[in-house]
């Protein structure tokens, strides 16, 4: 789906409530994160097939999610099963939504870039965590995790199996998730232990924000 | 229930952009077709499947890719088919 093959991050698992969907992008193709009513979340396309209307302005109905243009409902595989202006219609199996491989790990919601066959688990392995908060950068996912690690002293690196970093900031050891959202966006995950003071590191991250939207190689320009 | 419907796509046509369009849209709406006529003022096609599915082919159609203008779209009973007697 997208440049690189591996583990990203799109959402913290507790944004997406049941019953509720969001828009995101990765490597600027658009995407919606969504989580039906029994708990289980989706990373589909955020376009429905019909007339492109993003799915993440739709509405989650138990087990689908509907097109809000149209009201054209999606089962949790992504095919059509309902079409209000059609109601007797068969609906065939042609007409579905991409979905791609997604997984919960770390209190993160991860999809899968690259061929499903090979996308084992999302980095990070079972700690249980608690959300901090999502931050939207201006700048190149590089340069924003090149930014970190001159930042905070790094317990982790996942490697090549996902952008996961583990730092020690503010006295606590805290995860960031690292979402190419596009070619001068990214997106930081935070989430730290249990017990961990997630004001303060709500407060380490925001001004960590503005440090990477200041670092001279922000879209390659020096300021 | 499937039907059948023949379906003359008339206007200032790339033949080859509107006949890769109409194959997408008929793949999408699981139809079955058959081009009977391809110029480039006029294209015709056959099309079976799910009578609501025919109806949204042909008005998908009748916007055409960005390099055709269909100016008329007309209805017509199907062609037999060669072994029909």
């Amino acid at each position: 789906m997208m440049s690189e093959d591996g583990w990203y991050p799109v959402a913290l698992a507790d944004d997406i409530e049941p019953g509720t969907s969001t828009g995101t992008r990765l490597f600027g193709r658009e995407l919606v994160v969504w989580r039906d009513i029994t708990g289980h979340s989706h990373v589909w396309e955020d376009r429905c097939p019909h007339r492109g209307m993003r799915l993440s302005f739709g509405f989650v109905r138990g087990s689908s999610i509907a097109c809000l243009y149209h009201g054209w409902q999606f089962d949790a595989g992504g095919r059509c099963r309902y079409i209000p202006a059609h109601p007797k219609l068969d609906v065939p199996a042609s007409i579905a939504v991409e979905r791609f491989a997604s997984a919960e790990r770390l209190g993160i919601i991860w999809v899968f870039s690259g061929d499903p066959s090979g996308a084992g688990t999302p980095p990070g392995g079972n700690a249980e965590t608690m959300p901090v908060r999502s931050l939207s950068v201006n700048a190149p996912a590089i340069s924003t995790v090149a930014a970190l690690m001159k930042e905070a002293s790094l317990l982790v690196e996942a490697g090549a199996s996902g952008p996961l970093l583990m730092l020690q900031a503010c006295g606590e050891p805290v995860y960031i998730a690292v979402q190419p959202t596009g070619a001068q966006e990214t997106t930081l995950h935070v989430v730290v232990e249990p017990g961990s003071d997630r004001q303060k590191v709500s407060l380490w991250a925001e001004a960590l924000r503005h440090t990477l939207e200041a670092e001279p190689t922000r879209s390659g320009v020096t300021a | 229930m499937r039907e059948a419907a023949t379906i003359k796509f008339s206007g200032t046509l790339d033949p080859a952009r509107f006949c890769e369009f109409l194959d997408h849209r008929a793949r999408r709406l699981d139809l079955d077709t058959r081009l009977d006529g391809v110029g480039s003022e006029a294209v015709t096609v056959t099309v079976e499947g799910e009578p609501d599915l025919i109806d949204a082919f042909e008005m998908a159609c009748s916007l055409g890719p960005a390099n055709c203008l269909v100016r008329e779209v007309e209805r017509c009973a199907p062609a037999l088919s060669r072994d029909a007697t």
